[in-house]
């Protein structure tokens, strides 16, 4: 039985507009213009309890929307959502009690005082037993090792410390659904797979069912099963992560920082050479065209390699081939 | 829906609207500087009060004026600008939470959103009063010398006095802050609140000292009721005044508080997170 449910949901909003310079301000003054922006076109979907979906789209595609209408903040202009049984913007603070929520831009822990304050304060709010409290803050501290963190103020920790303070305080009531709004937003690759492992640690023992937003594409295959991508307030994909990979995913971005300078008539077969600078070059590789095991191993055979780097197409790019695709088929459905 | 666990009982909101406050106290202390600040500037309000207000009894060769010797008017400014400058600032967080977007953190959290924003405000005060009233006070005698006058027994009363006052005043200023729902500043109706404090609430001066015709119109409005009533009884107590006060501030605190929760849920609504 889904414990998420959202049909035709939709949300519009009405934008004063206002023409440039000193003219525009008064003409607005006098004769204000709305304009009105349909952030979320009809939504709708269903999530099974303990799963892992990541909802993903572009900049104004409508995920924070979603998720904050999804947490009972934001009315709905239409449509219908149950979450947990509850209609989230009717019974918010009957709901905010089952489900947790990160908005990876949003701190809330208290910045300058240590995380175990905020975390005492959160156990008054979700009305905690201090026995069950301390047992769960524990089990906590050691999921996502915290130990030495603990009585250290927020304003002295790193990002990707503070986040993972952040994602412990918001489970510590037990909640069943996680809303992860950017999780690992501005953090370095490793703060990133701590977190990401800390994620998936929580939602292997405990069945977490985690509703993740995020842009960047390592999230979604660290971490999710299905996959949801969005953009202009519609859903165009909804599959699991292996068909995205399959489909779109396919692309990798490759630089290299050789030992030697790079020869003017230097060229890869298989393989679009991006950018050739005087010590590296940036290639595209199609994986569905030649592994990229292959082309790595040509490239160490090539020269000495100083550094090596692999990356994902930004999830721009990813959107840009899914709707490519949708196009060509004509598909008035999602891409499945 | 999910079996429910009884959540919101009497007990379990006293605790939690306690531990808001105990957190916004042990957060103001990490703002120490902050608090003695505003100790300095009460001081130094208190030093220019004073002289003014010899220099004026001087001139008038008056022993009282408006019921208040130049001893009581000092110590009034001690009370009544420790309220002014220690009181929330509600109407400004709330305005930023409403621009910023971080409303969407507040919001979905299981608590009363007006009640969290008073307690939080109520942990920040206690820090703020105790420093503003220890440096007021301590010019105020300097100045001004030992206040015999003041009923320290009547104390406890005044502090009720004082809370409801802070009451009034979250009340309107919290309504202040979120008409940001609807409008993109309130810079505007902020610094009219201020100026109607500092007319018709006495923070510049008692209410004894207007005009009669302005002060039967100021005695019946909220303003007073935020700074000049508490001010005046803590240097002139009077249980039948006290009475009348607390009538007052009861009336705004149900008139205000009722305006302020339809205001609220009119305006939550019509959200619409920045950002989002």
């Amino acid at each position: 039985m889904p414990i998420i449910t959202l049909q035709e949901l939709k949300k519009v909003f009405r934008l004063k507009q206002k023409a440039p310079g000193l003219r525009g301000s008064f003409r607005a003054l006098l004769r204000p213009e709305y304009q009105t922006v349909e952030a979320v076109k009809g939504i709708s979907l269903e999530m099974e309890q303990g799963e892992l979906l990541a909802f993903i789209g572009p900049n104004g595609a409508g995920k924070s929307t979603t998720i904050k209408m999804l947490t009972g903040i934001l009315y709905p202009s239409s449509g219908e959502a149950s979450v947990l049984g509850y209609i989230p913007w009717q019974q918010r603070r009957e709901l905010s009690y089952h489900i947790g929520s990160i908005f990876g831009q949003k701190p809330q822990l208290w910045y300058h005082l240590p995380p175990i304050d905020t975390f005492e304060l959160f156990a008054h709010l979700y009305e905690l037993e201090p026995s069950a409290f301390r047992q769960r803050r524990d089990f906590l501290v050691e999921a996502f090792s915290l130990e030495e963190l603990l009585h250290v103020p927020v304003r002295k920790l790193s990002l990707g410390q503070r986040m993972r303070c952040e994602v412990a305080a918001s489970l510590l009531h037990r909640p069943r659904i996680l809303f992860l709004d950017e999780p690992t937003i501005g953090l370095d690759v490793v703060a990133k797979q701590k977190l990401r492992e800390a994620i998936k640690l929580l939602h292997e023992q405990e069945k977490l069912t985690i509703f993740l937003t995020s842009h960047d594409v390592g999230d979604v295959e660290a971490l999710c099963r299905r996959v949801i991508v969005i953009n202009h307030g519609q859903v165009i994909f909804d599959d699991t992560t292996s068909a995205l990979k399959r489909r779109f995913l396919h692309k990798k971005i490759i630089s290299v920082r050789f030992g030697q300078p790079v020869p003017e008539d230097f060229s890869v077969k298989n393989a679009t050479l991006l950018k050739r600078g005087e010590w590296g070059v940036k290639i595209e590789l199609d994986t569905r065209v030649r592994p990229v095991d292959n082309l790595i191993q040509a490239i160490m055979n090539y020269a000495p390699v100083m550094d090596i780097n692999v990356e994902d197409p930004p999830m721009e790019d990813v959107i840009r081939e899914i709707y490519a695709v949708e196009e060509t088929i004509h598909l008035k459905e999602p891409v499945r | 829906m999910i079996a429910e666990t009884k959540y919101g009982t009497i007990s379990a909101n006293f605790r939690k609207y306690y531990a808001v406050v105990r957190i916004n106290t042990q957060n103001s202390l990490a703002y120490t500087w902050d608090a003695v600040s505003q100790g300095i500037l009460i001081a130094i309000f208190i030093l220019i009060f004073a002289r003014l207000w010899k220099v004026t009894f001087a001139a008038q060769g008056a022993e009282i004026i408006g019921d208040l010797t130049l001893r009581q008017t000092i110590w009034y400014f001690v009370w009544a600008e420790a309220i002014q400058l220690s009181k929330m600032n509600a109407s400004f967080k709330m305005q930023e939470e409403v621009q910023d977007g971080s409303l969407a953190y507040t919001l979905g959290r299981p608590y009363n959103y007006l009640l969290y924003h008073f307690f939080s405000g109520v942990g920040e005060v206690f820090v703020r009063m105790a420093s503003t009233l220890a440096f007021g006070m301590v010019i105020a005698w300097i100045e001004a010398g030992t206040p015999s006058f003041i009923r320290w027994e009547t104390l406890p009363l005044l502090l009720m006095v004082t809370v409801l006052a802070l009451v009034v005043d979250f009340c309107m200023s919290a309504m202040i802050g979120l008409t940001a729902f609807f409008f993109e500043d309130t810079m505007a109706f902020r610094l009219i609140y201020q100026k109607l404090l500092l007319v018709l609430g006495g923070v510049l001066l008692p209410l004894d000292f207007l005009p009669d015709s302005v002060q039967t119109v100021a005695r019946l409005l909220p303003f007073n009721a935020v700074i000049y009533a508490p001010a005046r009884l803590f240097v002139a107590w009077d249980t039948s005044q006290f009475l009348e006060i607390l009538a007052v501030q009861g009336f705004w605190i149900a008139a205000l508080g009722f305006l302020l929760a339809l205001f609220f849920r009119f305006g939550t609504q019509r959200v619409s997170i920045n950002g989002g």
